[in-house]
């Protein structure tokens, strides 16, 4: 699939726009209102567990939008025309800033009135949308790939915005669809969408674990592994595809990197005992991960092949779960030195090993932003786990940090991942009656189940862009 | 998969038969309410198999942990643990014993100790609670006089209850050290 996409995928900008000029002060709306959240958690509840819950989205600062069914040229039998519309809105309105208009039917006959127009009756969608329109064609192409063109409208200067024209197999209509919500929303913000990612997961085959990929919105499962004894701690390549992960494929859990282009897997760690809870930094060039040898899970890191091993722990207690700072110098891990599980902090070279958290009888799972501004992890609060936030900006300074809650209390909440612009975490949750992986923003909006898999979603890690 | 036996996995197999029952009685019940789920298009299921890997690391020189011919002995009973602990309770002790001189007895086996945990608590810190319970008892059988070489430990963390149930007696009997013998 993704060998297909790389050949046929082309992309082409026929339209350029003065939209930063335009558009700053929705830019900066959009930055105020991120922070406008937090201010206003700072009023608001605090639990009597010390933790604050997560507020409620800004509505009045989304940028409104306006996405008809895209028009089909050809039979539609598959309604691609619906689907593209509505994986836009889906995008757009997961990056939580715009509000998405849902009244198909007045668009399908508005969109209908412009073209018998033949031209965009501006005026008339402004009573829809006051933003944006996105209006897509797609045309089947003689060697039967589709090429897809997508035209965003501005509707406050009444112009073309933003337009891009993709081509491609059918299988790649999805990512087509996806690229543009990105290539848009960077457009507008400059920030790097998570439309075109995937998510690494396991998922029970015939009853044993397997790696799977999904997009970042559940379609298109895939198993990866047929390993057929137990593959866990699936870790995403920040850059490339790859997968970190163990399996006892070789009767022992052992940690193994798998190409996900070439499907060939060479192995970093198989000492008798654990090798696991593997983690790259986020330049790729270090791993770490947790191993026993003969005893008690401590936390090593090693090279992107598994060379140079290092011991950065040694103590009675258990070590395990290390995530590395996007620049690289800290680790966040789990110990559970203070009598159960804890999040601790300790430089990469192993010193100025600290606790972090204080807040929940049992943390354990962290997974650090990418953007640098929050460790997140499981956190036993009330009955079962929830999502926790802890704010990490400046970590060296030793100040107590503030613990946010991104679920709360339905199910059991764990394995949170930063997606690679850290505006977003996917996680699993029992939830819904089986364990199965959402995707949620970081100021707690659009928590979205993304999977409803047959052997269940587990320990979710947020992948590249592609 | 040349290297997979079956008949090794017994015990495993068993567990992951009930567990995939469980899950699939468990699949019908009900669909989130989460914000985005009017759009119905978006995450449908289409499932690709991909290719076994075509290149695969053959370098298995180590006995025990990974050698074939495991089974289950009737001789060898599961030692129970308390809920986030990984000391041998006073209750385990002579049912530990008995194993250790069954141990002691057949001096021509090699014991696999697995260690499991119950579905409380992370994914992550129950492997490593599972690898320090197996080491507890690995230990406790050393100092009774058993040959270390004889002795492997793995851990399965939560991923292989025998008793799926979500109650206080099934956690009891699914946090244990499990023993299988290789001759």
């Amino acid at each position: 699939m993704n060998r297909e996409m790389n050949s046929n995928l082309v992309t082409r900008h026929f339209v350029s726009g003065r939209f930063i000029v335009r558009y700053f002060p929705v830019f900066l709306l959009t930055l105020f209102s991120v922070f406008s959240l937090f201010t206003e958690q700072a009023q608001a509840q605090r639990t009597d567990s010390g933790v604050w819950l997560g507020a409620k989205r800004v509505e009045s600062t989304l940028m409104e939008v306006a996405v008809p069914d895209f028009r089909v040229i050809g039979k539609d039998t598959e309604r691609l025309g619906e689907m593209s519309s509505r994986l836009i809105n889906f995008d757009l309105q997961f990056t939580g800033m715009f509000k998405v208009n849902r009244n198909f039917d007045f668009m399908r006959k508005a969109d209908l009135r412009d073209r018998k127009l033949g031209r965009v009756n501006y005026k008339e969608w402004r009573t829809l949308a006051s933003n944006f329109l996105i209006k897509g064609e797609i045309t089947e192409l003689p060697d039967d790939r589709l090429s897809v063109e997508i035209v965003a409208h501005d509707l406050q200067t009444k112009k073309e915005f933003f337009a891009k024209r993709l081509t491609g197999g059918k299988s790649v209509v999805r990512r087509m669809i996806h690229r543009f919500s990105d290539a848009f929303v960077r457009r507008l913000t400059g920030e790097k969408g998570v439309a075109d990612t995937r998510i690494g997961l396991v998922s029970r085959v015939r009853g044993r674990k397997e790696l799977f990929l999904v997009d970042y919105d559940g379609a298109n499962p895939q198993q990866i592994t047929d390993d057929r004894s137990l593959v866990l701690f699936p870790h995403m390549h920040p850059e490339l595809n790859k997968a970190l992960f163990t399996t006892y494929r070789y009767r022992n859990p052992d940690l193994y990197v798998l190409d996900l282009d070439t499907n060939t897997r060479k192995p970093i760690s198989r000492k008798i005992g654990l090798n696991s809870t593997g983690e790259w930094s986020r330049d790729g060039s270090k791993i770490v991960f947790s191993l026993s040898i003969r005893g008690n899970s401590e936390i090593y890191t090693c090279n992107a092949d598994g060379s140079g091993l290092v011991r950065l722990t040694n103590s009675y207690a258990i070590e395990t779960s290390p995530t590395f700072s996007p620049d690289g110098k800290f680790i966040a891990f789990t110990s559970d030195r203070p009598g159960a599980p804890q999040i601790y902090l300790m430089k990469s070279s192993g010193g100025g090993k600290r606790r972090l958290t204080y807040v929940g009888r049992y943390n354990d799972g962290p997974s650090w932003s990418p953007r640098g501004d929050y460790i997140t992890y499981a956190s036993l609060i009330d009955k079962g786990f929830d999502i926790a936030l802890l704010e990490a900006n400046n970590i060296e300074d030793k100040r107590r940090r503030e613990v946010r809650q991104l679920t709360q209390g339905t199910g059991s909440n764990e394995a949170p991942s930063f997606s690679p612009n850290g505006r977003n975490v996917a996680f699993m949750s029992s939830r819904g009656g089986t364990k199965q992986i959402y995707i949620v923003n970081v100021d707690g909006g659009n928590l979205t189940r993304i999977t409803n898999l047959p052997g269940g979603g587990y320990l979710p890690s947020w992948g590249p862009s592609r | 998969m040349s290297r997979t036996n079956m008949n090794n996995f017994k015990a495993l197999i068993l567990a992951f038969a009930v567990t995939s029952l469980m899950t699939l009685g468990a699949c019908s019940s009900g669909k989130g309410t989460d914000t985005l789920k009017a759009d119905d298009s978006v995450g449908e299921a289409q499932t690709e198999t991909a290719q076994p890997e075509s290149v695969i690391e053959e370098d298995i020189k180590q006995a025990g942990a990974r050698d074939p011919g495991y089974a289950d002995s009737s001789s060898l009973v599961d030692i129970n643990f308390d809920f986030d602990r990984s000391e041998i309770r006073d209750d385990q002790k002579e049912a530990l014993t008995r194993n250790a001189e069954w141990i002691q007895n057949n001096g021509d086996t090699r014991i696999q100790i697995e260690g499991h945990c119950d579905e409380r608590g992370t994914e992550e810190y129950n492997l490593a609670l599972g690898e320090r319970r197996a080491n507890t008892v690995r230990d406790y059988l050393i100092s009774y006089g058993i040959d270390p070489a004889r002795l492997y430990t793995i851990s399965y963390g939560e991923e292989l209850p025998i008793n799926p149930e979500h109650t206080e007696d099934a956690w009891a009997q699914n946090r244990r050290s499990h023993f299988l013998v290789t001759n």
